[in-house]
């Protein structure tokens, strides 16, 4: 019998990127980049326990942005094309460094870009959304939502937005993976009292905060972050353990950082003569990451001096980190269950992408630790949230702290003199999507459709991506036009809608391009009974 | 004069010179910057976090590759008309708030008090009204006065102590040292910082465990038991178990 459990929780999202106009867009490359090196390794992992009957189980939180571009035919062809590109600069990397000592490597790609065509293209029809459902179906995977478009709950100015957010994230959730989700990870662990309401409204029984959304609740939590507390609402929160994520998310002690790793700065798409790579780069001449890389780590030295990855060494330490990883949860769990009158359940939460786009080793680790666990482990059971909710129905109640997980634990990544502008046309917005929603109680037509693109837009802006980009200063460009694009594009909807002069042309180049929730319902945003500011 | 001549004229080819052994090194560079490694995107910890910093954005999102855009950015309207002072927390420590006043309301405080209201010095009244349950201005546990510059429509707020609320007043201290409220805000709460000193606990089942057991009713008498187990359309609500503490109740 166990003594307590692990809950491994992976969040994936990327915002909304989809640019019909453009079949090169380089930030559509975000996605692409995630398929092959995340999201298709993960399900690759997940497939292969599955096949060898080992018992294990995951919590995975899929953002509805995400399950829209998954859904989408024209993001998939696009993505099969991308893939088949890769697939030929594969066999031309084996060619290349044929007596080199990036030939393993080479050979690794090729073989890997293979398994991900037949992954994706054969076994789950260009479609990843099937593959997480069967996992939900087969009871290894707890699949949870997280906000419509990742918007950042704390800085709703009106609880109408919490909902609306909350209510498509759940609706797509329902239809693509046919139940309601359990648990929602709220965007950046952002919360602020009131969120909590929202989502026992839609029936969600449990969401994630940082350690301190927890820890320093209004009553000290008995057993600190090692079991889950009540929200007043009923909601229960489950905070992150810092021991278990320091040593995978930390960059200078955690795992990734190995010398033996694979060293992501490295890439052909820069390294290489344009004669070679131009057909895999930007047809402009723009350079970025091909995916192909032949460097470690090797340590503190100039990007020019790292050393040629070797797949073996990096295997090797994926067992020790693995087992390292192992030992140490036991250790904790040990103790914890001797000063705990009931087992403890320790909360280890990545974002997703970290797994293979950043850390390249992340799936195949993810996949031995959880061999070990049930191979050597008796302590310590893999367990989703809603596992230790069953078990343990009875919890304590107390208010958690307002709190997020980014830089400094509050809210100061999203608001920063970088990006403070946004939130006077957020709120103004907002105000007026309400109005909108509360004044055509059953619109139809040309008018429906506009308040539903309306809807699109206000919250297409409200990505909390846009916002974290500004803050980290590289780049900004794009996240401040789709921030002022999607408000200006609602901003002119709203008077047209109001001025009942809908120009149903430009509307409709509009549903082709930001074609996100294809099923919704401006009323989202209507003020519902006892709504008011969060 | 003529004597300079000489002069200038090798100065000018020592600066061809120069300007030339300029544009082939820098023909140079761009050739040997192809094949060398790109300066690459720094991930937000880099430039952000201290080295110890392992917050989730150190590794995330995706670097952005820089292309230009084919069109400029559409321009947002930078005033909305309206009357409004916001108040945002950024963290224990800190507030943000924004604000817009309309034409409207400039033309009514300009006729109520004059000219002379526009020359007053700018201020954001700063109170804390921490257990107070309806503020109406006068009833604050305390306030501070921030001076500011009558140009600027947002402003960052240090404050002393976590897990207080907080309201503000946007106004002008006349000539005479009369402040007056031109914008009110809304009232927020700050987090809290550090572990808690409440040790009472609350338990709570989780909703739903009672939901097999149809309609309970007995002891009807006894009013305290009545209140407690709901009838049936509301089983799906939480119940506090400790009966003495209703704080968990909703």
């Amino acid at each position: 019998m166990s003594q307590g459990y692990l809950a491994l929780v992976l969040h994936a999202h990327l915002p909304f990127v989809r640019h019909p106009e453009d079949e090169f867009f380089l930030e559509e490359r975000w996605l692409y980049e995630a398929i092959t090196e995340t999201y298709i390794p993960l399900v690759q992992v997940f497939d292969r326990l599955v096949r060898d009957e080992v018992p294990f189980k995951i919590t995975f939180s899929i953002s509805p942005p995400l399950v829209c571009m998954l859904n989408d035919h024209l993001l998939q062809q696009r993505y099969v094309q991308h893939l088949k590109k890769m697939m030929e600069l594969a066999e031309k990397e084996v060619l290349r460094t044929r007596n080199t000592t990036f030939y393993a490597a080479a050979l690794m790609y090729r073989q890997k870009m293979q398994d991900a065509f037949q992954t994706f293209y054969h076994r789950y029809n260009c479609n990843l959304n099937n593959a997480f459902k069967k996992f939900q179906d087969l009871g290894v995977v707890e699949l949870i939502t997280c906000g419509a478009t990742h918007g950042y709950m704390p800085f709703m100015h009106r609880k109408e937005s919490i909902y609306a957010q909350v209510e498509n994230a759940v609706s797509i959730h329902r239809k693509q993976f046919g139940k309601n989700p359990n648990g929602i990870w709220i965007p950046e662990c952002a919360y602020k009292e009131g969120v909590d309401e929202v989502l026992k409204d839609f029936n969600i029984k449990f969401f994630f905060t940082d350690t301190h959304g927890v820890l320093y609740a209004d009553r000290r939590p008995r057993y600190g972050v090692y079991a889950p507390i009540f929200s007043p609402s009923g909601v229960a929160v489950f905070a992150r353990d810092g021991e278990s994520s320091k040593q995978v998310w930390s960059a200078n002690e955690g795992y990734p950082g190995d010398a033996d790793y694979r060293e992501y700065y490295r890439d052909i798409g820069y390294d290489l003569d344009e004669e070679y790579i131009w057909e895999y780069i930007h047809p402009d001449g723009i350079r970025h990451n091909t995916g192909f890389k032949y460097h470690r780590i090797t340590g503190d030295v100039d990007l020019a001096d790292k050393e040629p990855y070797n797949p073996e060494w990096a295997e090797y330490k994926v067992q020790l980190h693995a087992g390292n990883f192992m030992f140490n949860r036991e250790k904790q769990i040990e103790y914890l269950a001797s000063i705990m009158d009931r087992k403890p359940i320790i909360v280890a939460p990545y974002d997703a992408e970290l797994f293979g786009h950043w850390w390249y080793e992340g799936p195949r680790w993810l996949e031995v630790l959880i061999r070990k666990i049930n191979q050597n482990n008796k302590n310590i059971r893999l367990a989703s949230p809603m596992d230790y909710l069953r078990e343990y129905p009875c919890n304590q109640v107390a208010k958690p702290c307002e709190s997020s997980w980014g830089n400094n634990g509050y809210h100061y990544v999203w608001l920063c003199r970088e990006n403070d502008w946004i939130y006077r046309h957020f709120h103004e917005a907002v105000d007026r999507m309400i109005d909108l929603a509360n004044t055509y109680i059953s619109a139809e037509g040309v008018h429906k459709r506009a308040l539903n693109q309306a809807a699109r837009e206000l919250m297409l802006a409200q990505a909390s991506d846009w916002a974290f980009i500004m803050y980290t200063g590289t780049t900004v460009e794009y996240a401040v036009r789709r921030t002022k694009t999607h408000i200006h594009n609602f901003l002119r909807l709203y008077e047209m809608i109001k001025h009942n002069n809908i120009d149903e042309p430009w509307l409709s180049s509009l549903e082709n391009r930001n074609n996100i929730f294809p099923e919704i319902d401006y009323r989202c945003f209507r003020s519902r009974l006892e709504s008011t500011a969060v | 004069m003529e004597a300079l001549i000489p002069w200038v004229t090798g100065v000018l080819i020592i600066l061809g010179i120069i300007a030339a052994a300029w544009y082939t090194s820098s023909a140079i560079y761009k050739r040997v910057k192809k094949i060398e490694p790109q300066p690459k995107p720094v991930p937000a910890a880099a430039k952000k976090n201290s080295p110890e910093a392992e917050f989730a954005e150190e590794i995330t999102p995706f670097p952005v590759w820089e292309k230009p855009a084919d069109f400029p950015d559409p321009e947002l309207p930078s005033l909305y008309n309206k009357d409004c002072l916001m108040l945002m927390v950024r963290d224990p420590y800190w507030l943000y708030a924004y604000w817009e006043i309309s034409a409207a309301k400039h033309e009514e405080l300009k006729n109520k008090y004059g000219d002379k209201f526009w020359k007053g010095q700018p201020v954001i009244r700063l109170y804390d009204i921490t257990g107070v349950h309806s503020f109406d201005g006068t009833n604050a546990n305390s306030y501070t006065d921030i001076y500011i510059n009558g140009i600027c429509n947002d402003w960052y707020i240090e404050i002393a102590s976590p897990d207080r609320k907080y309201c503000i007043d946007l106004g002008r201290i006349l000539p005479g040292g009369q402040f007056v409220t031109m914008l009110r805000s809304n009232i927020v709460k700050t987090p809290r910082a550090a572990l808690s000193d409440r040790f009472d606990e609350d338990w709570m089942w989780i909703d739903g465990i009672y939901q097999s057991m149809g309609r309970v009713q007995y002891g009807i008498s006894t009013a305290l038991i009545y209140e407690e187990i709901p009838s049936s359309p509301e089983f799906n609500k939480p119940m506090v178990v400790n009966r003495n503490k209703t704080k968990g109740v909703i």
